[in-house]
């Protein structure tokens, strides 16, 4: 090949750089070079730093249209934009809002209540001892022998939340014995978790993100099981760092290619924020992965809220999401909370009467037969479809005790018949006066 | 649920406390109660009479 070997080229005319109409190729350059021409192919260049098409200074400027028929990949954190396929990934927020790593735009929280907006069992229920639902919907307070609380749904919380759920401490438990416990749970049913692939290596992880309050500070023990396979757990630490402010957590549970999540309207997943407890949940330790059952894992870290008076556990903005990322809490309206929350309990009583209250606001009533007979005439047909036959609870309208139903005047002892997911009957026993108007509230608890 | 008394009612659920109506459905929470509690070795009160 002849070789050419100047000082410098130009155009015929010597008034500036030689045309090329026909392009040009440069091989072999391994460091800067500036090109200005159309048609350029530069080859044998393995990085081309400070690029300038069309006269910019920036790394590499196209002031026309611009076509890279690979995959482009930005940054180091392999943000790819795949033209050839349709696919961007990578991102991880846009406009400063997170963007979920993996799962549906909408409908992600598997959460029900997470913003703990409604509660119709009641917004306040002191001298708790024992486990139950005390206030907001979907959220039971697990407690044995481990001090007396009182719930609250608070009109407090972190921007953009109205409300809360608060536990708060009137009768400390400073040394709980081995067994005793106080925790917020939260129970999935096991077919709405079908999607996270459990037991199959498509087994998909979830991340959690909460906003909780307490007047403690220190490490405190999240935790999850799955109840379809034999109680595998997982339990990681997060830490309270400033006392009475609201802290935004999140929490990544990995998949579990061993786990099990059964097709059906039972018990799947429980979540668990630890309040107080004692060393059978306390001595062990928080597992990378999910591991068969020990519950001294459970609660690793205790932070022992609970330990004193005034001691209080708040918490809102629940959400439940498939991938790592947590993106912003998902907002639902109440109706909707509120209909989903049916599903697990309904009452008869307006949103605002807890069960138990003296009122005819939304009792049913009907006249008994004309015979003496324990027949009330009283059907009810749930607003919403149970997730199971529920348990049954009934109120006369003029009293707060349970079991009753109101005949005439009295109040005497009445029962659900043939009851099942849509409704029941209600039967009064002994029967009291035919011909007469009887009237009752109900309850009915599918809860998980 | 904290089970004091068990009732068994004519079509096979419970009255527990002389309260609550608890069906016999496995998947009801109170239900696997009443089960451990009988599970224990209480016993079910006789059931009344279906209603007429």
């Amino acid at each position: 090949m002849s070789k050419i070997q100047v000082n410098e080229i130009v155009n015929h005319f010597d008034t500036g750089a030689p045309d090329c109409p026909k392009g040009l190729t440069v091989t072999g350059v391994t460091t800067s070079v500036n090109i200005s021409a159309t048609n350029v192919s530069v080859i044998g260049v393995s990085t081309l730093g400070n690029v300038v098409v069309g006269g910019a200074t920036t790394d590499l400027v196209v002031t026309g249209d611009a076509r890279i028929t690979g995959i482009l990949t930005v940054g180091t954190a392999s943000v790819t934009l795949n033209g050839n396929d349709g696919i961007i990934s990578g991102i991880n927020t846009v406009n400063d809002v997170s963007f979920p790593s993996t799962g549906p735009l909408s409908n992600r929280n598997l959460i029900i209540n997470g913003a703990m907006n409604v509660a119709q069992r009641g917004t306040s229920n002191t001298g708790l001892t024992a486990g139950s639902y005390p206030t907001v919907d979907r959220f039971p307070w697990s407690l044995s022998s481990c001090g007396t609380w009182t719930s609250t749904q608070e009109s407090d919380g972190p921007t953009g939340f109205s409300k809360s759920f608060k536990m708060l401490c009137t009768t400390a438990d400073a040394s709980p014995a081995s067994t005793d416990y106080a925790v917020l749970q939260y129970v999935i049913e096991a077919q709405d978790l079908q999607h996270l692939n459990y037991g199959t290596s498509d087994a998909v992880p979830l991340t959690v993100s909460f906003w909780v309050k307490s007047n403690k500070t220190g490490n405190a023990s999240f935790a999850c099981l799955q109840y379809d396979a034999s109680l595998r757990t997982f339990s990681k630490q997060y830490t309270i760092n400033a006392a009475n402010t609201w802290e935004y957590k999140t929490i990544t549970i990995p998949a579990d290619a061993s786990g099990q999540f059964d097709d059906d309207n039972g018990q799947g997943l429980l979540l668990e924020w630890w309040s107080n407890s004692g060393t059978n949940y306390t001595s062990g330790s928080h597992p990378t992965t999910w591991t068969e059952l020990v519950h001294g894992n459970r609660n690793a870290s205790n932070i022992g809220i609970g330990q004193a008076v005034n001691d209080y556990f708040q918490i809102t903005g629940i959400q439940l999401e498939v991938g790592t990322q947590a993106t912003p809490f998902e907002h639902r309206s109440f109706g909707d909370e509120l209909k989903r929350c049916e599903r697990y309990f309904e009452k008869s009583y307006t949103y605002a009467s807890p069960p138990g209250t003296t009122t005819s606001n939304g009792v049913l009533a009907g006249r008994k037969a004309a015979i003496t007979s324990s027949l009330t005439n009283l059907n009810v047909r749930f607003g919403t479809r149970k997730r199971a036959t529920p348990t049954i609870g009934l109120y006369s309208p003029d009293s707060s005790t349970e079991g009753l139903i109101k005949v005439d005047s009295s109040d005497i002892t009445g029962n659900d018949q043939d009851t099942n997911e849509m409704g029941f009957w209600i039967s009064s026993n002994p029967g009291g006066a035919a011909n007469v108007i009887c009237s009752a509230h109900y309850t009915a608890d599918a809860e998980l | 649920m904290e089970i004091q008394t068990v009732k068994l009612r004519y079509d096979g659920s419970y009255r527990v406390n002389d309260k609550w109506g608890v069906p016999n459905d496995p998947m009801n929470k109170d239900y696997q109660l009443v089960q451990e509690w009988i599970a224990e070795g209480n016993t079910p009160e006789e059931a009344d009479p279906a209603p007429e």
